[in-house]
């Protein structure tokens, strides 16, 4: 096992990596950004290395700033997490060749899955279904006579995309052009790349993963699916595992076709192989691979019971993985729910501000992976997610109620959140009855508002500023923030900025 | 002591320990039991002599106040006569501002460009995500108070745009 290892990300995910090293007896360095010196996993790690100013081009996407500082500190290995340089075969290779380890796959299987357009050629080689499109497209005219022949609505995306950046569904010629061009523009923005792909779009379409992974000795196995399907701009937001609509049969057909995807590209360590599933037809087209950890890993932890962090630590040391698909097991219900820093009603906009409290729920069957702690900045530099809520019950109806209770048990003040519409999502019916779809969220909640404040709420906004008013300036004029409540020296404080 | 959050007029007035306090013209009796580190535990009395206990978590931000109470948080805006806002993304006046805080990405036009309703006029971008601010209506570019690569706030105007003549 290594002595030391870096993590090449931050927020929750290099946290999460971070408590693997430690039970695992690995020394972590973390890596910040001038706008995180103060962030979480900053303090998470035994080290922490300036990377450089906040821009993410200079900081968590500069591959020689992070082998410099694994260098420096006398790491032996990196961890890459997720987002960020993760899905990049040129940092996997350049660590390689600086005499480090890269933990996760070969910079070969980074680079056959990650072009979107190459690994869908490959996997319709190895026999794997896919979704009709065209690949390898350059001129406008090109898009529109393949958009064309496919029939609209098209799907047009980042051949080296992923979590639905550089993506943009088309349905008409009409909106070809803008939908190119702000499409590469946001692909060379997250990837440096800005090759597009087009397929067609599955409307009423399920999303639906599963988890592989691989030693360096040729063995891999799958470990089960993760429904994905609720999402809001192509991004998940709630994922559990496992999906209300897979029958054992499906399930083992979908695991075979991801171990197989996975071997004919010559994958080691976690990786995701995502399916579109279309349940009418009960049929799933290989979508893309992830050749990463995903955010939502913990909910495949949950049900198979294994610590998928720190196995990846452990093959890239050059440990086996010693089970066999037979020894596998997927037990019990797990759901997911990703707490985003957003304006629900305002159309899931970023929001940025203090976190002026973050109280976590606890409870039996209940995980939180937080980036954030009251007192935390979140800026308009890095990904929306704040925190994880992660539960498991006995069967699906128990994890969803679960999850309500955890919900409600979540204080998070400051930075506007979903926490209120994902206990909306959870209460729908459909829901319950697992007919969530990929555009699900945009459709049956599209007028959600967040809850209307009742005479219990306003006493207490009006008790906490009359609380820590000093008397003398309890009828002071209405000036705002006559009172300061939040600023006097009265016991009673209010969560505020630090 | 009076306030108002949202559309709500609350007014408070001390009377020995618990306060005595009329929301939108209803009138009920509060005390706080325990209230420490943003954690407030306030028992209620109705004029009929009810009383009921609450937990309540309050934050103060600017003149924004959040308070989860029952595993819901609520939003309010504390107004002192100001209680000017712009619906996000829209325009007023010929303004048009920002939806979101983040950085602009490009800025698409120059003063004095006639503009077509639709059209994008600047891109802000906001944790990896592009929002596209377009002209609301025909028109001609009267200033572009912002630059590529600021900073800019929720609601800050990007764009002044004059409408043009029927």
């Amino acid at each position: 096992m290594f002595n030391k290892i870096l993590i090449a990300n931050r927020g929750e995910i290099a946290i999460r990596i971070m408590r693997a090293c430690q039970e695992l007896g690995v020394r972590s360095v973390a890596v910040y950004s001038d706008a995180d010196a103060e962030a979480l996993h900053t303090r998470f790690a035994d080290e922490a290395v300036l990377l450089g100013p906040a821009a993410p081009r200079e900081s968590y996407l500069n591959i020689e700033k992070f082998i410099a500082a694994a260098k420096s500190t006398g790491a032996e290995a990196i961890h890459p997490g997720y987002g960020f340089l993760s899905e990049n075969a040129g940092f996997a290779a350049a660590v390689k060749e600086a005499g480090l380890v890269f933990i996760g796959p070969p910079a070969s299987a980074i680079r056959a899955m990650g072009d979107k357009a190459e690994s869908k050629i490959s996997m319709k080689a190895a026999g794997v279904p896919t979704v009709p499109g065209a690949e390898g497209l350059s001129a406008l005219e090109q898009f529109l006579a393949a958009a064309e022949s496919i029939g609209y609505p098209v799907l047009v995306k980042a051949a080296a995309g992923g979590g639905g950046k550089g993506m943009r569904v088309v349905r008409s010629a009409r909106e070809m052009p803008e939908a190119l061009e702000s499409a590469r523009r946001e692909s060379q923005n997250a990837f440096g790349d800005e090759r597009l792909l087009v397929e067609k779009y599955v409307e009423n379409a399920h999303h639906i993963e599963i988890q592989v992974f691989g030693d360096s000795f040729g063995h891999i196995v799958h470990l089960f699916e993760r429904e994905c399907s609720v999402q809001r701009r192509h991004q998940k937001i709630i994922e559990e595992s496992p999906s209300p609509l897979l029958t054992p049969e499906l399930r083992a057909e979908m695991g075979a076709a991801a171990v197989k995807a996975a071997g004919a590209v010559g994958y080691q360590n976690a990786g995701t192989v995502e399916f579109i599933f279309d349940p009418s037809a009960a049929s799933f087209y290989f979508l893309e691979m992830n050749t990463r950890l995903q955010v939502e890993h913990p909910v495949t932890e949950l049900v198979t019971g294994l610590d998928l962090a720190q196995w990846q630590l452990r093959v890239a040391a050059g440990e086996r993985f010693p089970f066999a698909q037979v020894d596998l097991t997927q037990r019990g219900h797990a759901i997911e729910c990703r707490l985003y820093a957003e304006d629900v009603p305002g159309g899931f906009l970023p929001s940025t501000g203090p976190v002026l409290q973050f109280i976590e729920p606890r409870g039996p069957g209940i995980r939180v992976d937080a980036g954030i702690e009251t007192g935390s900045q979140v800026s308009h530099y890095y990904d929306p997610l704040l925190a994880k809520l992660i539960v498991y019950a006995e069967d699906r109806p128990a994890a969803i109620r679960r999850m309500l209770a955890a919900l409600r048990g979540t204080v998070l003040h400051g930075v506007l959140n979903n926490v209120d519409f994902l206990q909306a999502v959870l209460l729908h019916d459909d829901f319950a009855a697992g007919k969530v779809t990929t555009r699900w969220v945009e459709s049956a909640l599209a007028g959600w508002t967040p809850p209307v404040a009742d005479f219990s709420a306003l006493a207490a906004a009006a008790l906490a500023e009359m609380s820590g008013a000093r008397p003398q300036q309890s009828t002071a004029s209405a000036e705002p923030d006559a009172f300061s409540p939040w600023k006097s020296g009265s016991g009673f404080r209010l969560g505020e900025t630090r | 002591m009076k306030l108002k959050l949202d559309s709500h007029s609350l007014e408070l007035t001390p009377t020995g320990k618990s306060y005595m306090l009329k929301i939108d013209g209803q009138e009920l009796a509060a005390e706080i039991l325990r209230a420490e580190n943003g954690r407030m535990e306030l028992q209620l009395r109705q004029a009929d002599g009810s009383a009921r206990k609450v937990t309540a978590y309050v934050s103060s931000s600017g003149a924004r106040r959040w308070v989860t109470l029952g595993g819901q948080t609520f939003v309010l805006a504390k107004s002192a006569g100001v209680g000017k806002t712009r619906a996000s993304g829209h325009h007023t006046g010929g303004e048009l501002v920002s939806p979101m805080p983040g950085q602009v990405r490009a800025v698409l036009v120059n003063p004095g460009d006639a503009v077509t309703k639709g059209q994008t006029l600047v891109i802000v971008e906001a944790m990896k995500m592009e929002i596209k601010v377009a002209a609301p209506f025909d028109g001609m570019v009267k200033k572009i108070p912002v630059k590529t690569g600021q900073t800019v706030e929720r609601e800050q105007v990007l764009v002044e745009l004059e409408r043009a003549h029927e």
